[in-house]
């Protein structure tokens, strides 16, 4: 398995325990992109973004590096929606561990796949 | 003062995508619409002007690089469109082409299709709902490396050849919309040479795993969009 960059792209973070179950069993990957949109702010600060630290280290010997990317209907642009992901202070600990880097987007649309 | 054409092509360069900017500095000199011209049809989304243009302008012929033909309604009723892909063979430097909501029954259509898919300059070929696509067609695209199967489907008459004649050279597969048996059947025999793979995971997951192994020696990234996966 020479697999080195997955993305995945979701509606909903009830699929986040399956989606680490997936990443986990990559042997090789080094760069993972999660695509989520919501339907409302609410479940970005409510979410439970701690499962986020259910990934593991490889055969690498390092734990993928996740760029992840919210979109949200309702909201006002990307600064909002990185406002609404700094109130999680689970997400902020992965992020200030380096695990997470937070991306923004006004839409689904503009986001790279990779 | 008359620029070096040199020069004015390279300034043509910076406004390849703004083609109102580029139409009316093709109108300053003779030269100068000679020069844009290879900038205004080098990506062609087919409309009533455009096609018109290379109709009635053969020579134009040579410039396009990628193409792409909506159907709105049967290819019968879509003269244009029809006239326009029987040229295709002799658009040399032709590298994409995008076909949108169409049905591959009709004949003449059906057998324009067949060639073109063949083209030795295609490199990327997308399908946006095209409809009872025969996928013997898919298998003599040797040299397509990427190909996007959007809400597609295989014809049901096509008697399904198991063991393809000829090698594609595929190195990155789109499968977008609903799971469709033929089509993951009709990749699982080219897959093994692929670096990227973007796949939708619906409620049936059962053929997924298939097509992941399939490509697991080659695969370097792999996008699965779980959006339908409620």
């Amino acid at each position: 398995m020479h697999l080195k960059r997955l993305s995945i792209s979701a509606v909903t973070l009830w699929l986040l325990p399956e989606i680490i179950r997936i990443i986990n069993t990559a042997p090789a990957v080094q760069d993972v992109t999660l695509r989520f949109h919501f339907r409302s702010s609410v479940f970005i600060v409510q979410s439970n973004w701690s499962i986020l630290n259910g990934l593991r280290s490889n055969l690498t010997g390092k734990r993928p590096h996740i760029d992840l990317w919210v979109t949200c209907d309702g909201t006002s642009g990307p600064v909002s929606i990185i406002d609404y992901l700094g109130a999680n202070q689970a997400l902020m600990d992965l992020v200030k561990g380096g695990f997470v880097t937070l991306r923004s987007s006004r839409s689904v649309s503009e986001i790279p796949i990779y | 003062m008359v620029l070096a054409a040199e020069l004015v092509d390279h300034i043509f360069s910076f406004l390849q995508k703004d083609i109102p900017a580029l139409k009316a500095c093709s109108k300053v000199l003779p030269s100068y619409s000679r020069l844009a011209e290879r900038y205004l049809y080098a990506h062609i989304e087919l409309e009533q002007e455009v096609g018109n243009d290379i109709l009635e302008n053969p020579q134009l012929l040579v410039h396009p690089r990628t193409l792409e033909i909506r159907f709105r309604l049967l290819p019968s009723h879509n003269k244009m469109a029809i006239s326009i892909m029987a040229m295709i063979p002799r658009m040399t430097n032709l590298v994409s082409l995008s076909i949108c909501a169409t049905n591959c029954q009709e004949e003449e259509f059906s057998s324009i299709l067949r060639n073109i898919f063949q083209q030795p300059s295609f490199q990327e070929l997308h399908l946006f709902n095209v409809f009872g696509l025969p996928l013997s067609f898919l298998d003599n695209a040797k040299n397509i490396k990427q190909l996007t199967l959007s809400n597609c489907t295989a014809d049901e008459k096509e008697a399904f050849s198991s063991l393809p004649s000829s090698q594609l050279s595929l190195e990155t597969l789109v499968l977008v919309g609903d799971f469709n048996r033929d089509l993951h059947r009709w990749a699982m025999r080219w897959v093994t040479h692929l670096t990227t793979l973007e796949l939708p995971l619906h409620l049936d997951w059962t053929a997924s795993p298939e097509l992941l192994v399939a490509c697991s020696n080659s695969l370097t990234r792999l996008h699965l969009d779980m959006s339908n996966c409620m």
